[in-house]
């Protein structure tokens, strides 16, 4: 089994060669480098790399809402955003878990549970700030919260995950 | 990248690159319309997109009333079709 980075896929010796480039992974233009996902964090499973980038790009546009640049997008349209694509991309993993039996998955699932309950939390706080001020430091301890969990999530518990489901021809 | 309106319809023509590199304009033609404005997207010459793009496509849904809005993708070649799909964008967006 080999999973190639340019191509977004993993392929078996016994396969056709690749029938789909990944067209974020081969696009050759600095100023997205600032929104990717940094190397470490891609896994080998396309759908749940592709998501994972989607991710780290609401990531950096709450970054950049915070720096009120002339095209950056308001943070609590960010905020949406990201409340929409956090519970789909969790989805797509608690389906995947159920589909193929993980054994990990009530764990994995608290995991999840944590992202949605901070991020819902923090929300509630930026609607309820009392201040310009205020609510662009909760903005900016969202953004944070985010970074910390993508990297203690993906870096270790979506890790075993994505093995497991690429062992089990898992692709979504 | 092309910007028109008709009526209460903007269409957006994205370029070959669809990424950070058009995120000035692509904000400027999205945000600031009328309540129940209808976008198509029309992906005929994208070739490659960045997150950044899969990013604003998600705000666009946000800015423009969320899970009420109005957009719409069309003429995505399949490697671009196949990343929507992938990143669960047909579940978010009408792509025809």
């Amino acid at each position: 089994m080999l999973y190639n980075s340019l191509v977004g896929r993993v392929t078996y010796a016994e396969e056709q060669p690749v029938e789909w480039v990944n067209p974020i992974r081969t696009m050759r233009v600095t100023m997205d480098q600032l929104f990717g996902m940094p190397a470490h964090f891609y896994l080998g499973h396309p759908t749940i790399d592709v998501q994972h980038e989607v991710l780290f790009a609401l990531y950096h546009e709450v970054r950049h809402a915070l720096q009120e640049a002339d095209d950056s997008f308001e943070v609590a349209d960010v905020f949406l955003g990201l409340n929409l694509y956090v519970a789909t991309h969790l989805q797509f993993e608690e389906e995947a878990m159920f589909a193929t039996g993980y054994p990990d998955a009530l764990s994995h699932r608290m995991g999840h549970q944590d992202l949605r309950e901070g991020i819902h939390t923090l929300y509630e706080e930026f609607l309820n700030a009392s201040s310009l001020e205020e609510s662009r430091t909760v903005a900016a301890r969202i953004a944070v919260f985010l970074y910390e969990w993508l990297e203690n999530h993906i870096a270790k518990v979506d890790r075993v995950l994505c093995r497991y489901l690429l062992d089990h021809a898992f692709e979504g | 990248m092309n910007v028109s309106k008709e009526g209460d319809k903007v269409l957006i023509r994205l370029p070959k690159l669809f990424g950070f590199a058009v995120r000035s304009e692509f904000k400027q033609a999205t945000v600031g319309n009328p309540p129940g404005t209808k976008f198509q997207l029309d992906f005929h010459e994208v070739e490659r997109m960045d997150s950044s793009a899969l990013g604003m496509l998600l705000l666009l849904r946000e800015t423009s009333g969320g899970v009420a809005s109005d957009i719409v993708i069309v003429n995505s070649r399949p490697e671009i079709r196949k990343l929507l799909q992938l990143a669960n964008f047909h579940n978010l967006f009408k792509i025809q």
